[in-house]
Formats: C-alpha cells, structure tokens, sequence
C-alpha cells in the first residue's frame, strides 16, 4: 500500500521542490512522472491487486489499485512524457508548465486510485483548480474568460455530486464507492451527473470544445487526454456497483458519441474539431463499461498526439488547411494519428474497439461501425484538400515526439485482452472516409461562438441535464 | 424543518446562479449553493446528538454529534472559498480588459 500511495503522492513532492528550487523546473515533469510510470509498467499484479485498501484504520481513505487505475496512471505517465518530449524539440519546455502540468498529473493519479466518494471530489476539485491555472497560462482575455467558464461549470457540476455524497452517507454510514450500490438509483444518477459534468459527456460536455480548443497546445492534450477521464472512470466504476446503472450509462455514451459527431461536422477550427471528436470518443468508453478502460487508454494516448501534432500545423482553420496545398510531411505528421484515432490496425484504439466489438450486441457493435466511419470522415478533412505539385518535399525521419507516441501505442495495443482482431473492416472504413473526406466540399459554419456555449445556456444543460437523469432514475427503479 | 430550510438556501443560489447577469453575483449565488450544502453535512452531523464528539473515557456514545461529515466538510469549506478567491482575481482581470461585468457583454468582447 505505502508504494501505490508512495507512487501518486512523488508527482506533488516534485513538483513543490521544483517550485522551490527553479533549476529543476524544465526538468521535473519528466523525473517526477518516472517512479508511477515504472509501477504501473513493471506491476504483475503484485500492487494493483485489486483490493479496497484503507489508509489509517476503518473511516481512512478507501483507495483501489486495479487494472483499471493501473492503466489509467501508465497513460497519465505516458502522455506527461510524450507532450515534454514534444515540448523539447519545439524549445517551448517552460518553466511555469512543467511543475503545474506534474501536479495536475499526480492529482488525476490520485483520483484514478480513489474508491472514497468524499476523496473523488476532493480530487476532482484539485484537478479542475490545476486545469484553470493551465488554460489560461498563455493568451488574453478569451483563454481568461474559457478559464472562469471551466471553473464555474466544475464547480457546479462537482456541488451537484457532493450533494449527492451527503445522500449516500446519509443512507449508508459510508463513504466508499461501493456504499452507492446500496442507494436508491436516482442519488447514483446524480452522482453521475456531477461527474458527467466533469468529464465532458452529452450535454454536460458542451464546455469542451471553448476549453480544450482555446488552451495552448500541449495543455490541451493533456486536458483532453487525461484530465476529462477523472469524470469518466469514476462513472465506469460505479457502473460496475450499481446494478440499473450500465443502461443509462451506455444510452448517454451513445448519445454522446452522435453529439460529439454533429458538433464535428460543423466546426472551422482544427483544436475545435478534436475537442468534439474527444466528447464523442468518451462516448465509446462508456458503451461498454467494462471494456471502456482500454478504449480510454488508446483514445487518451492518441488524443494528446492529435492535440500536439494540431499546434505544428501551419493555420488553425481547416477551410484554410484545405485551400493552402499542405506540403505531404505536414500532412502525413496530422493524418497519421487521425487514422490511429479512427481505428488502423496494430494501434491500441483498433484493439480497444475490437474488443468492445466482441462484447457488445448487434445494435452496439452496429453504432460503433457506423460511428467509425463518421469519424475518419470528419477527422480526416483538414488534411485531404487540395495537393499542391511544387517541389519535391523531402520525407523527414519522424521527430522523437512522434516515435514516442507510435511505440506507446503499438505496445500498449497487444496488452488489450481482445480475442479476434478484424484488420480488413477498419481498414476499408479508413479508406471510404478518408475518401469521402477527399471528395465532399466543406461548407464550416461561421466561426462566432455558437449560442449554446454562453455561460448561462452551458450551466443550464448541466443542471437540466442532471434534473433528467435524476428523473430517469426516479423511473426506473 | 431544519433540513428544507436548507435545501431551499441550495435552490435560491441555483437561481441566482441562473437569473443574475452579472458575474460578482453569479459567484456569490454559487458560494451560497455551496454554503448551502456545507450547512446540509452539519446539520446532518447533527442528527445523532449536538454535543461536540470530543469523547471522554468511560462514558456513553449517547447524544454526540457525527463527527466525520463535519471532518470531511471542512475540506469542502476550504476548496469553495480556494475557488471563490481564484474566480474573483481572475473577473476582476475580465473587469479591466472588457470594461464590464455582465457575462454577456464579456461573452461578446472576447469574441473580436
């Protein structure tokens, strides 16, 4: 227990000297990330066994250390590391990023390995505290103004599940995760509302695409990438208590899964594009919750790539990128992980969805083929305009970065415990949405912010949105 | 009684939270929903009894108050007023670029 603890706890401890001592700083992220990273990678079950620890006596901090917090610490490990080894090469490694960015880390660590209700929000709290701090860390009044948005809508979204913590104690005398299957269902689904919230699903999401498109690059992988699963495996893990609750669950995924694609289709700027994309893929982990961890592996991986490869392209707007003949190197540097994002064989979200694929019913599997391809659609159209015939762009050797990522996600692929793995179906997926990507016109729509993305219309979907699964809940049981 | 009084401060900083345009307000009325919901822990605390549980050896478990939703609300007390700190800087940065403070306008000035 002391070296699982040990482990979450060495990102603050860095981070505080680093802040202390500020030749360190650039060089921390890095070193700080090492001891979780080693853990989760060289752990054969030894201390991620799967048990409810207690730390200091019987009312202590529930934690659990399971495959699924193993996974999620060795992917906030992995996309620490790669967005520093990215930041390196662009020389933009800063010193106000590197202590920040460890301890929004070490704090989604500490929520991943959480199974105390009261902890979670505490947790969820620091995190949404840290990821303020982040996205406005460059720009002016807009990233200012994105900032106190995600703050009000975390706050917000994180009273409505404290309410429902005092619900469970209340009934139970208990605060771990467990005691909310003992609840009536309408208090879990206020539970997973506040969460909801936070993770950025249906509705309750909407806040994405501002935060996470407006945020400097690298802090938008790592929101995207880590941040918004402190909502969603929480989520996973209740699914995996409550008996009623996977149906709801999987509806919203869906549900998220269509919203995320129809906000996708609309979009002119490339951060924007993959912010909806990310509200749309949380949408698949949920449709199966017990396969949902790996799929959050592969998209969390994938994702903070995408963000990053997003920062070296030449504009922002993908009508522009359509229109300007991109040279073939910048092209392949943004399409490559788009295709890994849509399902190329031999990467970890191909095996993730074969997984879901093998588990789920006719009608799942189905929604996902469909949703697939709309995604290589949407993702694909920044990159495949018009091809300009000038000279002869010399092929690069992939940058570090990149190696990073494609050997993060090839070894991470065949850990995925999937039984059959379909490579002619994804590819054929691959090859019609890329080609309708290359084909239909972009007509983008103008690039006000839309209406629902105001403060007030943001807060109300929130909470109407949790008043109905409050209600749903209310029914079912 | 008690319990609905609280529940109704909840409802009022929801509302304030909604109908308010201006932002100073809006985060008060979400101070006064989290203040709302503190007062929920302790008075649910309270239900087992109201003298403060510092036990002494030997005597009945009786009459005391709950003593963990009143330690794990303290957390929640300090990270709202973290956040009530944080959100008021950074309006009061808004305030001076835009000139106002009215989420709407704000909404529209950090357009251009």
């Amino acid at each position: 227990m002391t070296v699982v603890a040990a482990a979450v706890l060495f990102p603050f401890f860095a981070a505080v000297t680093a802040l202390l001592i500020s030749s360190l700083r650039s060089l921390v992220l890095p070193l700080g990330l090492l001891p979780s990273l080693i853990l989760a990678l060289a752990d054969g079950g030894r201390f991620f066994h799967g048990t409810v620890l207690r730390l200091e006596g019987p009312l202590g901090v529930a934690l659990l250390p399971d495959e699924t917090a193993r996974l999620m610490i060795l992917l906030s490990g992995l996309v620490g590391l790669g967005i520093w080894v990215w930041m390196r090469r662009n020389r933009r490694v800063t010193s106000r990023f590197c202590p920040l960015a460890l301890l929004l880390v070490g704090s989604c660590n500490a929520v991943f390995i959480s199974y105390d209700l009261f902890n979670l929000y505490v947790g969820i709290e620091l995190v949404t505290v840290l990821g303020f701090l982040l996205i406005r860390l460059e720009g002016g009044a807009r990233q200012i103004w994105t900032a106190v948005k995600y703050l009000l809508l975390g706050n917000l979204g994180m009273t409505l599940f404290l309410l429902a913590v005092l619900r469970v104690y209340t009934v139970t005398g208990d605060l771990r995760l467990s005691a909310a299957g003992e609840v009536t269902l309408p208090v879990v689904m206020l539970l997973v509302g506040g969460l909801a919230v936070k993770g950025g699903l249906f509705v309750l999401g909407l806040w994405l695409p501002e935060a996470h498109g407006g945020a400097p690059s690298p802090v938008s992988a790592l929101l995207s990438g880590v941040v918004v699963l402190t909502g969603v495996i929480p989520i996973l893990r209740l699914a995996a208590v409550c008996l009623n609750l996977p149906p709801v669950v999987q509806m919203t995924g869906g549900l998220s899964v269509v919203l995320g694609i129809v906000l996708a289709l609309r979009e002119r700027d490339v951060k924007r594009l993959l912010a909806c994309s990310t509200l749309s893929q949380l949408g698949y982990v949920l449709l199966c919750p017990a396969a949902g961890v790996y799929f959050a592996l592969g998209h969390g991986l994938v994702k903070a790539w995408l963000f990053l490869a997003a920062g070296d392209l030449p504009d922002k707007r993908i009508d522009r990128l359509r229109s300007m003949g991109l040279s073939l190197p910048d092209r392949l540097a943004f399409a490559l992980p788009c295709l890994v994002l849509a399902g190329l064989p031999g990467f970890t979200v191909w095996s993730a969805k074969a997984l879901i694929l093998g588990q789920a019913g006719v009608l799942i599997a189905g929604f996902v083929k469909v949703t697939s391809l709309l995604t290589a659609f949407y993702l694909l159209r920044p990159v495949t305009g018009r091809f300009a015939w000038g000279e002869p762009v010399p092929l690069r050797w992939p940058p570090f970065g990149v190696l990073f990522f494609i050997i993060a996600l090839t070894t991470t692929a065949f850990s995925v415990p999937s039984s059959s793995l379909p490579t002619l179906m994804p590819l054929v997926t691959l090859v019609i949405g890329g080609a309708a990507a290359r084909r239909m016109p972009f007509h983008p729509a103008l690039s006000v912010l839309p209406p629902w993305e105001r403060l007030d219309h943001l807060m109300g979907c929130a909470v109407a949105a949790t008043l109905i699964l409050y209600l749903t809940g209310g029914m079912l049981s | 009684m008690l319990r609905i009084v609280l529940l109704a401060v909840v409802a009022i900083g929801f509302a304030g939270l909604f109908l308010r345009r201006n932002l100073i307000f809006k985060v008060l009325a979400l101070d006064i929903v989290t203040t709302g919901v503190v007062s929920l822990f302790v008075y649910q605390a309270s239900t087992s009894g109201r003298r403060p549980p510092i036990v002494e050896a030997g005597t009945s478990l009786q009459g005391y108050a709950d003593p963990l939703p009143q330690a794990v609300i303290l957390t929640a007390i300090v990270i709202s007023f973290a956040l009530l700190a944080l959100l008021i800087v950074y309006i009061m940065d808004i305030s001076r670029t835009c000139k106002t403070l009215e989420a709407d306008c704000i909404e529209r000035k950090v357009q251009k």
